[in-house]
């Protein structure tokens, strides 16, 4: 890609951007939130048009006007967030718009053969469940079997292991190394790392449209990363000490929670309890009963058992109204935004209640709360009055910290996969933020598949595995390995 | 802005495309464009023709549109406008004696109820049972139908009359009419009042905020702590308040008394409205407007040319409506 320009509404999201991808090899783009990275490559992918700039494959000159011309040219892209069909097999969903057919019917055996062909035992998938009753796990591995079901040879990840445990994506990482061995290029946007320097032959650095760094893996230290995506150096504070009280009585306590469900996602009669200012971390292959509990605790699914907030029965209360508690939804587009509304508007959601002038909502007030609250995180973008959807991935992340936490300063947070898709600058910020609301004597849920994560701030963790808990563990030292072993 | 660019274009296709249907029927685009003219612009008494067409569909249509707001899609604006006929006609046969300021606000107010409580069932049966509205609500078209005939012929009959029909309502309740041919009536400014405020409440109340965040994005707001199941009987209340209004044009300004079958698809056409003002209550005044015009002169197109009758008006709603969907659905698509 030469010199490629693109800008939103006079806002230059890519500035005059150089990219070269070389013939199987994996390519890393990193940077912070916002710094252009989805664009780019929704520009090589055809997704949307630069303003200047030009796309060359293989020496040929080429612009796409649509993702299918892309597509034909065997480029294929997973985007950031999920486009698949809820209600419809994940067969269905690899298959969508490339079916094999016979006499004008799909073929569904065909697909299969060829699909199990392609997928071999890196990429199994349940294939014919329903895709809404699998995990988000699962949704991943459908999305890479989309692209290799159309032949791609240049695969296009947006920050691909996101949502994927640590077992899972070292999984991963053997199918595309098999992929590059077989001569597919492979681009991945991350902001993991490590991820980098385990997978990737080079690195292009973004930092507000512009690139500032190009390097071979080999020959970069990890600070230096660091420099070039943010402009500074972590602080890597290690949190210091644990704020739990463990003599106060609990903020939350969960006695029997049973939960039956066909399937996955069921709960057996789990029982724990989080004291004020602790975090307690709930590690666990995703799709183990972690969005049940979740919903459990908001008094969305029905359950048996008992669930207590500062020793008041939960039952049938509308606990985020009346209980204010706080939460972090592991699907951000789907369970915490309003993607047709602005940020600002965004920034009230169930608290809107709080910006009453006589009988209308102030949204002058409203502005201004957002502006307040959002301060702290650096969120790029133009105004509060914009569009959320129009917010890169982490910045939007954002947006719903900055409600839940410094918005609502709940007693009781629920925070699933809180950093999920976040610069690393800004997780230390997220990380601040968690820590500051326990040293304010809050209590902590923290459901991630960041294992990392869970053992930085975690006073205590509890595994689930399959609705159960299947181990236990104590801060402030854990050991990961003992923890991966519980989780299967 | 974009968006009413787009819903013109569409209008204009619609036209464009019935012209050419019209000639190929043999009859000159011009003779259609001038009768269409002059059936809305010739007069002071044709323009108040057309603003007597449109304030019913002002009425539906905002209906329709709050009812879209909060993610419902109320097929029921035509059973609602009867009951909401019903209890208006019900409260002027039975207060007798009120002062006309008092009757005629009482009237409004049971039209508004009569409406809503009857739209409300769908919405309780919506938050409670997770019952479909569309379904619940077609059926409850039907169960209006036969209601409203059970009063006429029966409680409410008109004693001098062979025709379905309730008794004439008192004086006291009649609204002010205009002067001129066209039984135009002050319920335009109701219907004009009401858009302002269904306008003020969607987009400038904490009501409106929840409820356009329960329509555009239910997970979120099942996981917000607003109280969804109340917010969706209250937005079908108002829904089917709103349609109920059609009672007091039609009762209190224009017939005297509930016609049976009146309306005659009123709250189906409102749909339309809704669809082509893209659910924004202001924009359903002009939208409405251009349903009325087209109803109008759809009239004399019948009376005034040979091959064309009057379900030309209809295939030109239909050609406008596939228009705005198929626009609609380009950008969902982009
Ligand atoms: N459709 C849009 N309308 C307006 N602005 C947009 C749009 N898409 C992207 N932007 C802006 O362009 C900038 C770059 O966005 P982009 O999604 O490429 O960031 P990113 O590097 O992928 O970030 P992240 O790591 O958070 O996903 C952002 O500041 C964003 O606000
Ligand atoms: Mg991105």
């Amino acid at each position: 890609m030469r010199e490629v320009s693109k800008s939103y509404a006079g806002f230059n999201a890519n500035k005059k951007v150089n990219f070269n991808l070389k013939h199987g090899s994996i390519h890393a783009i990193a940077g912070e939130n916002g710094a252009g990275k989805s664009t780019l490559m929704k520009v090589l992918f055809g997704l949307t048009k630069p303003n200047s700039g030009e796309i060359l494959i293989n020496g040929e000159k080429k612009s796409f006007k649509s993702p299918l011309e892309a597509i034909a040219s065997g480029i294929g892209m997973v985007q950031q967030h999920f486009a698949l069909s809820g209600v419809i097999s994940a067969l269905e969903n690899i298959i969508l718009g490339a079916e094999p057919q016979k006499f004008g019917f799909i073929n569904h055996k065909e697909a299969l053969t060829q699909l199990t062909q392609i997928a071999k035992d890196n990429l199994n998938v349940p294939w014919e469940r329903e895709t809404n009753s699998l995990p988000i796990g699962e949704h991943q591995r459908i999305e890479i079997l989309k692209l290799l079901f159309r032949k791609a040879k240049i695969l296009i990840l947006d920050e691909p292991t996101g949502v994927l445990t640590p077992k899972e994506v070292k999984r991963f990482f053997e199918l595309l190394k098999n992929l590059k061995a077989q001569g597919h290029s492979i681009v991945i946007i991350t902001h993991k790392l490590d991820e980098i320097f385990e997978l990737c032959d080079e690195v292009t650095v973004l930092r507000r449209g512009q690139v500032t760094g190009h390097f071979k893996v080999s020959s970069i230290t990890k600070d230096d990363l660091v420099q070039a995506m943010i402009g500074r150096r972590l602080k890597n504070l290690p949190k210091e000490k644990s704020f739990a009280q463990n003599d106060a009585p609990s903020v939350l306590k969960v006695q029997n929670l049973l939960v039956s469900k066909p399937g996955r996602g069921k709960l057996s009669g789990i029982s724990f309890q989080i004291k004020p200012g602790e975090i307690l971390g709930v590690a666990g292959v995703e799709g183990n009963g972690q969005q049940t509990l979740v919903e459990a605790l908001l008094e969305l699914e029905k359950y048996s058992g008992q669930i207590f907030f500062e020793s008041k029965n939960t039952k049938n209360l509308n606990v985020r109204r009346d209980l204010n508690y706080g939460l972090i939804s592991e699907d951000r587009h789907h369970q915490s935004l309003w993607l047709d509304e602005s940020v600002a508007n965004n920034s009230v959601i169930g608290l809107s209640s709080r910006f009453l002038k006589n009988c209308f909502l102030n949204f002058k007030a409203v502005s201004e709360f957002s502006e307040k609250v959002l301060k702290k995180y650096d969120v790029s973008m133009q105004n509060v009055q914009q569009k959320v959807s129009g917010l890169s991935g982490g910045n939007q992340q954002k947006v719903i910290i900055a409600r839940e936490i410094d918005g609502r300063a709940p007693k009781l947070l629920i925070a699933s996969q809180p950093t999920r898709g976040v610069d690393v600058g800004a997780i230390e910020s997220i990380h601040e933020s968690i820590i500051s609301l326990a040293q304010n004597g809050s209590g902590i849920l923290l459901i991630s598949s960041e294992l990392e994560e869970i053992c930085k701030l975690s006073d205590r963790v509890i595994v689930l595995r399959n609705g159960e808990i299947s181990a236990e563990f104590m801060g402030p030292q854990y050991d990961t390995q003992k923890i991966g072993e519980a989780m299967v | 802005m974009k968006n009413f660019k787009e819903s013109l274009l569409s209008v204009l296709a619609g036209i464009v495309l019935s012209l050419i249907i019209t000639s190929l029927l043999g009859e000159s685009p011009i003779t259609i464009i001038k009768t269409m003219y002059y059936s809305v612009f010739s007069s002071f008494d044709q323009l108040s023709y057309v603003l007597f067409y449109t304030t019913p569909l002002i009425f539906t249509g905002l209906s329709v549109a709050v009812a879209f707001h909060a993610g419902l899609f109320n097929i029921g604006s035509e059973g609602q406008l009867y009951i909401g006929s019903l209890f208006t006609t019900f409260f002027s046969l039975t207060f007798l004696n009120l002062p006309s300021f008092f009757a005629i606000t009482g009237a409004i107010l049971f039209a508004f109820l009569g409406g809503g409580l009857w739209a409300a069932i769908a919405g309780f049966l919506k938050a409670k049972r997770g019952s479909h509205e569309v379904i619940v609500t077609i059926m409850l078209n039907f169960i209006s139908y036969a209601v409203c005939g059970y009063f006429i012929l029966g409680a409410f009959k008109n004693p001098h009359s062979q025709n379905p029909e309730s008794a004439e309502i008192g004086l006291q309740y009649h609204l002010h009419r205009f002067s001129g041919d066209a039984p135009l009536n002050a319920a335009i400014f109701l219907a004009i009042f009401c858009a302002i405020l269904t306008w003020l409440l969607l987009y400038k109340t904490n009501w409106g905020f929840e409820v356009r965040l329960i329509g555009s994005s239910l997970e979120t707001a099942r996981r917000s702590g607003i109280n969804i199941k109340r917010r969706l009987i209250e937005a079908m209340f108002l829904s089917g308040g709103l349609a109920g209004l059609v009672g007091v044009h039609e009762i209190l300004g224009h017939a005297y008394k509930f016609k049976d079958q009146f309306s005659n698809g009123l709250g189906f056409v409102g749909i339309a409205v809704a669809l082509l003002a893209r659910n924004k209550p202001l924009m359903v005044l002009f939208s409405a407007l251009l349903f009325g015009a087209l109803s109008k002169s759809a009239l004399d197109l019948e009376l005034d040319t040979e091959k064309i009758t009057r379900d030309m008006a209809l295939i030109i709603q239909g050609l406008i409506i596939l228009f705005v969907a198929a626009s609609q659905r380009r950008k969902n698509a982009s």
